[in-house]
């Protein structure tokens, strides 16, 4: 029994830190009509930061200098932010499919960095030593695991209702207007770059905090963590959710976390061992089905965006 | 005659204008002044480079030579978005409203430097932010009671017919003061009694001071209400005059018949 509660805790405090990296795309795609390729890069930056300013002396990377942890997690969200501000700067004056390709380029640039940079990041096996706050003193992991819960479902709630409250407010009629009709949002003189901009870069500052609690769930980080599948994954949950919906955002992170370990579980259970080689492979045929599925039939996704949002 | 002209002030005005898209050439070296407090109607058969002209005038198109002036500042190539901040609204021949937003959020998104607009404005300004909503409800609401989409306020703005999205559009613009507005046939697609209203509403905006200059087919309008009218056409200006001079002009004839014939 226990063994299932501890299951659900886990379950629920991934699915409830991935859905905080779904809500910051949907500020930049639902909301503004961002599209960006490398949500990765943006959830790793924040990863790799909190561990590389708040974890202890490692011998073989920099780092190690044991901030206070609310200090290192911000420096990675910081970190996160200033990659998509210069991304931002360089390609949101470019017609959206380039913002696309650059925001791809980048997370792939930031795995292989990630990667090969063993004096930066541990390199391939990425980087540990980091000692999560207050686990010493609370002796049980189990009751750890539900304070961490507790911990991040109150995050996930902060940003749900930072976003609510931003995209009902004059801010987010802006961004919505830009992302329907740029041209027209100009002859009533908006500036659509500056917007634009702040919205990609408060969404990947989302994704960097997503990625900070991860690592701390962890207290581990390596490029494995940072792969595009995570991107795709993270698409997956808004498409499935209801693109410019908060609360679609939330549940498709839970619904298509719960299918991807539920596959997983079951491939490894039932599956031949030769079908067992390609897990991976199957989850993300299943993935691609449940989204080219939603795109047919239900395009605006399980809960879809409201009409009326700020008036 | 002399006399009228010396009183007249020009609000906006081009100086050989040129546009061109590849070989072929929309603007061909036009030359034109718009008085300002004024109706100016701007007629000209199909493809005579009308739309093609606001678009060059309000930073939508960069144009190929010349230069635009409002008043006497040079505002050529200035963006789309500072021209509106500078009081010169237009309006799209083609409606472009926000498709996926209320006919209501439409028009509240017009007034500029809103505070709610910036990103800390929905945490550290909420009275203000909440105060200038509501006075931004009630104008629009006032507005769309105006164009007759009131009833329409909350539905999606790109499920409104062509001619609603005509007059949201002209509401959009109307949400704030503009010293100018430039309309591209407002009329069109409006049903006859709204154009009535349409035409009460641009006249009484005129008696307050706002210019204007309203492409339109519908010479019923143009004929009542518009003085001076300026007539274009292949990218050029061929009239300029009262309405009844425009009225037995036989180049305008010739032009619309000739875009008639090769049409
Ligand atoms: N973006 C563009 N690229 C190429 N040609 C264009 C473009 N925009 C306009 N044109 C051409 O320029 C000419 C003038 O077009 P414009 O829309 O200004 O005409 P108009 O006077 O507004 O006509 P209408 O009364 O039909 O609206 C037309 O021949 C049109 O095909
Ligand atoms: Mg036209």
């Amino acid at each position: 029994m226990i063994g299932l509660i501890s299951y659900l805790v886990f379950f629920a405090t991934v699915s409830s830190i991935l859905a905080i990296a779904v809500l910051g795309l949907n500020l930049q795609w639902g909301n503004t009509g961002l599209f960006n390729g490398g949500v990765a890069a943006f959830f790793g930056a924040g990863a790799y930061g909190l561990i590389l300013l708040g974890g202890t002396v490692q011998a073989d990377h920099i780092g190690g200098f044991e901030l206070f942890y609310p200090v290192a997690l911000v420096g990675g969200i910081l970190l996160s932010g200033l990659i998509a501000l210069v991304v931002g700067m360089l390609t949101i004056r470019l017609r959206r499919d380039y913002l696309a390709i650059a925001t791809f380029g980048v997370a792939v640039a930031f795995e292989n960095l990630m990667r090969n940079a063993e004096w930066l990041s541990g390199g391939a096996q990425g980087m540990r030593g980091f000692e999560r706050p207050f686990e010493d003193s609370i002796a049980d992991p189990f009751v750890f695991n539900i304070i961490f819960f507790c911990f991040s479902v109150l995050l996930l709630l902060g940003v749900y209702l930072f976003l609510e409250k931003l995209i009902r407010s004059p801010f987010g009629r802006l961004l919505r207007a830009i992302r329907e009709d740029e041209v027209a949002a100009k002859s009533l003189g908006k500036a659509p770059n500056r917007v634009r901009l702040t919205a990609f870069v408060v969404g990947s500052m989302i994704m960097g905090l997503a990625g900070g609690l991860y690592a701390t769930f962890y207290a581990f980080v390596s490029p494995q963590d940072v792969l595009p599948t995570l991107t795709f994954q993270i698409w997956a949950m808004l498409i499935v959710g209801g693109s410019g919906n908060n609360q679609g955002g939330i549940l498709g992170a839970f619904l298509i976390w719960a299918a991807w370990t539920a596959s997983g579980w079951m491939l490894s259970k039932f599956a031949p061992i030769e079908a067992q080689l390609y897990t991976g492979t199957l989850q993300y045929i299943m993935i691609g089905m449940i989204i080219v599925g939603m795109l047919l039939w239900r395009p605006q996704g399980l809960l879809p965006e409201k009409l009326i949002v700020s008036q | 005659m002399l006399k009228r002209l010396s009183m007249t002030e020009v609000i906006l005005s081009t100086k050989k204008l040129t546009k061109t898209f590849g070989e072929f050439r929309a603007l061909e070296n036009l030359s034109v002044e718009i008085q300002a407090r004024k109706i100016t109607g701007l007629i000209g058969p199909n493809g005579a480079g009308k739309s093609t002209l606001f678009h060059t005038l309000t930073g939508i198109l960069q144009p190929t030579e010349g230069q635009v002036f409002l008043k006497s500042k040079e505002i050529t190539n200035f963006r789309t978005n500072q021209l509106f901040k500078m009081g010169l609204a237009f309006t799209f021949q083609l409606p472009r409203p926000f498709k996926k937003m209320s006919v209501l959020e439409n028009v509240m998104i017009s007034p500029v430097n809103q505070i709610g607009e910036r990103l800390t404005g929905p945490f550290f300004q909420k009275t203000e932010m909440k105060r200038e909503e509501s006075k931004n409800r009630d104008k629009a609401m006032q507005i769309l009671e105006f164009v007759t989409l009131d009833h329409l306020a909350n539905q999606a703005a790109g499920k409104i017919s062509g001619g609603q999205m005509k007059l949201l559009e002209l509401a959009r613009v109307l949400m704030v003061n503009p010293s100018m507005i430039l309309l591209d046939e407002p009329a069109a697609g409006v049903s006859p009694t709204l154009t009535e209203l349409l035409i009460e509403k641009i006249t009484d905006l005129n008696c307050q001071g706002t210019t204007f200059l309203i492409i339109e087919h519908n010479m019923e309008f143009i004929m009542k209400r518009c003085d001076p009218v300026i007539a274009m056409a292949e990218g050029k200006v061929i009239f300029e005059g009262t309405p009844v001079e425009a009225q037995c002009n036989p180049l305008l004839l010739e032009a619309y018949l000739g875009a008639t014939l090769n049409g």
